[in-house]
């Protein structure tokens, strides 16, 4: 009798213990993979606009540009841009594509704590209206964000077209 | 009548138990694991976008604002993270010089956690004189 109640209170101390550990193992895990998930995101999306920044031709490209928006002229005459809006989300305008060209690249994004600036060699911002012709770097930060999980992207980019010359064909 | 249902013996629950538990042991090792990937896939990301960066600062500061090399020094907005650049000059050859000036440098740029177990990334890339 005695044996069979410890055998008893045993096993239901092992199963609560067992089924709280599986739950928390559980939750890390699916926490994990949202996070992966969300980090894959957020890198392709900032990396495609890095990538297609340093495409910019000439300086006059930037007479449309904003601290939240970036036209960019690029050598083969297509017109790209990226918007960051209010609405906590990046849309992509691409001339290249004839039908549909604008497309949703992101939606979780924090709008205020995001932006394009200007900068010239020193890292000194400038004033896109009246400076353009003195950039040397495009400063590109995003702060993603989806529920719980945040993170900064901050990188400088340099437009080739701008600080080398002719567009040749192993640039980016 | 005789019951033959006896139940379980305390040192059978108590095998059970050990087995089990050993078996836990292996499912937690490999949670740990995603969650460590996940982890170093978070850091590789942070590290290449900062490499990136540096790339494209150096390339802006211009070829006679680079010259030497800069020990392991930290991101101000990213302290977990350090760079290092080391520049020298080279000829046509791509070869070191040291004693004397050429019209190209080579310039290596790396960039770490502070973490010693997550491998430093680094690129290495020419800039030449105008």
């Amino acid at each position: 009798m005695i044996e069979m109640i410890i055998v008893i209170a045993t096993m239901a101390v092992f199963g609560a213990l067992t089924a709280e550990i599986l739950s928390n193992a559980t939750r890390v895990y699916a926490s994990s993979l949202e996070r992966q998930q969300f980090i894959s995101e957020a890198r392709s999306s900032f990396f495609k606009i890095a990538r297609e920044l340093s495409w910019q031709k000439s300086f006059d490209g930037f007479s449309e540009s904003t601290n939240k928006k970036v036209v960019i002229n690029t050598e083969d005459e297509n017109v790209i841009s990226y918007e960051m809006r209010s609405t906590n989300d990046i849309i992509n305008t691409n001339s290249q594509i004839s039908q549909i060209n604008t497309e949703l690249l992101t939606n979780k994004i924090n709008y205020n704590n995001s932006e394009f600036s200007y900068l010239d060699a020193d890292n000194n911002p400038l004033d896109i209206q009246t400076q353009s012709h003195e950039i040397k770097l495009i400063n590109l930060k995003v702060n993603f964000i989806d529920g719980d999980h945040s993170i900064v992207f901050n990188s400088d980019v340099i437009p080739y077209g701008l600080s080398i010359g002719k567009f040749m064909s192993y640039h980016e | 009548m005789k019951n033959n249902f006896e139940g379980f013996a305390l040192i059978e629950v108590i095998i059970v138990i050990v087995l089990v538990s050993g078996s836990f042991l292996v499912f937690l090792e490999a949670l740990n694991q995603a969650k460590s990937i996940q982890v170093r896939s978070e850091i590789v990301s942070t590290q290449s976008m900062l490499l990136h960066r540096k790339i494209s600062q150096t390339r802006a500061s211009g070829f006679d604002n680079v010259l030497g090399y800069l020990d392991y020094t930290s991101f101000p907005e990213y302290p977990a993270y350090k760079y290092s650049i080391d520049a020298v000059f080279v000829n046509e050859n791509l070869e070191t010089v040291n004693n004397a000036e050429t019209n190209y440098k080579k310039i290596e740029i790396s960039v770490k956690h502070n973490e010693e177990k997550y491998v430093p990334m680094s690129d290495t890339f020419l800039m030449t004189k105008k």
